[in-house]
């Protein structure tokens, strides 16, 4: 090193301290004086209209009310709120992919509409008590395979529950209700409450994340937690419409925060499931979201069974990127729970799921998806979607672009490339009615909560 | 004096300019700094208070959120519930040491997730609403003195003291009442990410609590007439209360009773 190159470090050593501090050039100073101009130069919102410019440096703060906690736990009357959203577009494509000396080869195009309306109503009387129910319309019925757009079903009650808390010690909630095992992000292969046998295959295994009725009953330990619960759904039932108590779900689920991991311990009982556990750890490990589990299944034929998931998922929130990442490895070949009365040699079922619900594959799958928010500082993001699965060399890869004109409103490009036989995993789970292989689509959304 | 010689004193100079900051930075400094937390936390009470971010992006317009913010910083935990918009109500945080959960009600789940993300895509982050620990989490590299507007500062140049500090580096402006006035946050290369004014506190009890908290973000934003603006963030606190709240209230159990 030259003393050329020394004496150049030196200053720049010097001023280092200094240098990174005068990137922010903004006259700030301003804000300070006596008569700042307003804070943020904006619009505030009626109920906060305390803006630093007509107000002391340092003041009392103005009477609290009682607690702010009373709002979220008693509210007079009832509480409406919804959702809508509609959306139109096209789709148009190959069945296979594209000959580019005859284009017109199994291409087809085709119109694309959608609307969905979520109607719920709360009630708070008091505060250990509260209901809390949704209706669901969807257009079309995306719960047939390929999805119908004759038939406009009812409305659905997608949930119906009360909550009731004896002194915040224990937490008790009964209806029809979600629940949620698990730390999956594409593959809900740890949830072990959604799992199904099929009813059109029985002794088989499918997936059902609709809502169940259930009893939930949760006690907080500190940090940690305990809940159980006890569930029915549809599928349960493989005799009769009513349900015999070996019939229910029964599930046990423990959250326990170790340093800065949070460890979940559970398992699930079902009569036409195999008896299992799971296991989960999350943490963050340099900024990233890291998470792990394996399920332990009992096997009809003796031993157990173990199956896995990973994923990951890290954001640069400053500049819009975020990536995520799972694996999972199935071992459960879709046979299920098979009891005494089995019939001997029940067949096997993709265990992909029910209609066009989420589900997972049988073996090892991948998901990934990357992409850019607010791209260039524009309203436009921009991101790839990418699913394999390898029991059967299937997957899709679907770039995408979505673009947000104005308020509420959404248009989506996206360009799904389906790839795999005809028959194999992922080209069955195509919503595509024409089960194009190579397509592009354009959707316009208009939604908004109320 | 001979070329080995001046080789000797330059390599010399480079290391003691290296550590020019540590070597000569004021030790009150960390002093300040502990008084700058102590006004600011609230080892003693619980503390609630109701914020508003308002949040400018040029181009784009304003997105208000609305949240409700429960801290118990003797167990370094804190709860916040989403109030508005109302396609995030019932959405919340719920933070407890180190560790973070997000709650969504509609598929009734927690995310396991890190702290240092923003706070729903605002230019807050999701560690800005623990209790203030500048001086356990940086050291104070350099101090200065600077007139900021009508206050006379004492301005603290910081290095955090490990990587799990969101910021490798902050700059803090303090006024004489030992209250931040100004702060900027730095990444490890340096780079300039946000700047936070605090024109105005509220007094509670024996602390303060700031009225208005304006973040200037100098990553996100957009070059109009060829100059650069950076989304703006205004975060205005209101209801603030000591009040003693209740202890299952840091628990996932009471987030997923008062969510929607």
């Amino acid at each position: 090193m030259t003393r050329k190159h020394l004496l150049c470090l030196s200053i720049l050593l010097a001023c280092g301290s200094s240098l990174f501090s005068q990137a922010a050039s903004d006259n700030t100073d301003q804000m300070f004086q006596d008569n700042p101009p307003d804070a943020a130069q904006q619009p505030q919102p009626p109920s906060t209209d305390q803006a630093a410019s007509s107000t002391p440096p340092t003041q009392p703060a103005e009477q609290a009310p009682p607690s702010l906690v009373d709002q979220f736990t008693v509210q007079p009357g009832i509480q409406l709120r919804g959702s809508y959203s509609g959306n139109a577009g096209f789709l148009l494509g190959w069945a296979q992919r594209p000959d580019l000396n005859d284009l017109g080869s199994g291409f087809s195009r085709s119109p694309v509409f959608g609307m969905a309306l979520s109607l719920s109503f709360e009630a708070r009387p008091n505060a250990s008590f509260r209901v809390l129910g949704t209706l669901l319309e969807n257009y079309p019925n995306a719960s047939t395979s390929p999805v119908s757009y004759t038939d406009v079903t009812p409305p659905t009650i997608a949930e119906l529950f009360c909550d009731y808390s004896i002194s915040d010690l224990l937490f008790l909630r009964i209806g029809k209700q979600f629940i949620n095992w698990g730390a999956s992000r594409f593959f809900p292969i740890d949830n072990l409450p959604g799992r199904v046998s099929n009813r059109t295959q029985p002794y088989s295994e499918g997936f059902d994340n609709s809502a169940g009725i259930a009893v939930k009953l949760t006690v907080p330990l500190g940090v940690h937690s305990l809940s159980g619960i006890a569930q029915i759904k549809n599928n349960y039932f493989q005799v009769s419409s009513i349900p015999h108590l070996q019939e229910v779900g029964y599930g046990l689920m423990t959250d326990w925060v170790l340093g800065n991991a949070d460890i979940s311990l559970g398992g699930y009982y079902q009569k036409y499931l195999a008896p299992r556990a799971l296991l989960i750890g999350r943490a963050t490990v340099f900024g990233i979201d890291a998470r792990a589990g394996a399920i332990v299944e009992s096997v009809p034929a003796g031993g157990v069974s173990v199956s896995g998931l990973a994923n990951a998922y890290w954001e640069q929130a400053d500049v819009g990127f975020h990536v995520a990442l799972e694996y999972i490895y199935n071992a459960d070949q879709g046979q299920g729970y098979t009891p005494s009365n089995a019939e001997p040699g029940a067949s096997s079922v993709q265990t992909y799921g029910i209609g066009n619900e989420p589900g997972y594959p049988t073996g090892h799958a991948v998901e990934a998806l990357a992409g850019f928010k607010n791209i260039f500082g524009t309203n436009i993001d921009i991101g790839v979607q990418w699913e394999h699965v390898f029991i059967d060399g299937s997957g899709v890869v679907i770039p995408a672009v979505v673009f947000r004109p104005f308020e509420l409103m959404t248009l989506t490009v996206g360009v799904p490339i389906y790839y795999g036989s005809p028959t194999s995993t992922i080209m069955g789970l195509n919503p595509d009615p024409d089960k194009r292989q190579t397509a592009f689509g354009l959707k316009l959304d208009i939604s908004d909560s109320f | 004096m001979t070329e080995k010689k001046r080789m000797r004193y330059s390599a010399v100079l480079a290391i003691l300019l290296v550590l020019d900051t540590q070597l000569w930075a004021d030790p009150d400094a960390k002093d300040l700094l502990r008084k700058v937390d102590s006004l600011v936390s609230f080892p003693d009470s619980d503390f609630s208070a109701e914020y508003t971010f308002v949040t400018n992006r040029p181009d784009e317009g304003f997105d208000t959120t609305q949240a409700a913010i429960f801290r118990r910083d003797a167990e370094n935990k804190y709860l916040i519930l989403l109030l508005a918009p109302k396609v995030d109500r019932g959405k919340g945080y719920l933070k407890i040491g180190d560790n973070l959960w997000f709650y969504d009600p509609v598929p009734r789940k927690y995310v396991f997730t890190s702290s240092r993300d923003r706070f729903r895509n605002s230019n807050a982050r999701n560690s800005d609403f623990t209790r203030s620990t500048f001086a356990s989490d940086y050291s104070v590299q350099q101090t200065s003195k600077e007139r900021l507007g009508k206050y006379d500062c004492t301005v603290l140049s910081l290095k955090a003291n490990s990587s799990e500090v969101t910021f490798p580096f902050a700059k803090l402006w303090i006024s004489e009442d030992s209250l931040v006035r100004k702060g900027e946050d730095y990444s490890l290369s340096r780079q300039l990410l946000r700047t936070l004014l605090i024109p105005t506190y509220q007094g509670i009890g024996s602390r303060f609590v700031p009225q208005t908290i304006v973040i200037m973000d100098q990553l996100k934003g957009r070059v109009i007439d060829g100059k650069y603006i950076g989304d703006r963030t205004q975060i205005t606190i209101s209801k603030p209360s000591l009040a003693k709240l209740p202890d299952n209230l840091f628990t996932k159990a009471y987030l997923e009773k008062v969510s929607r």
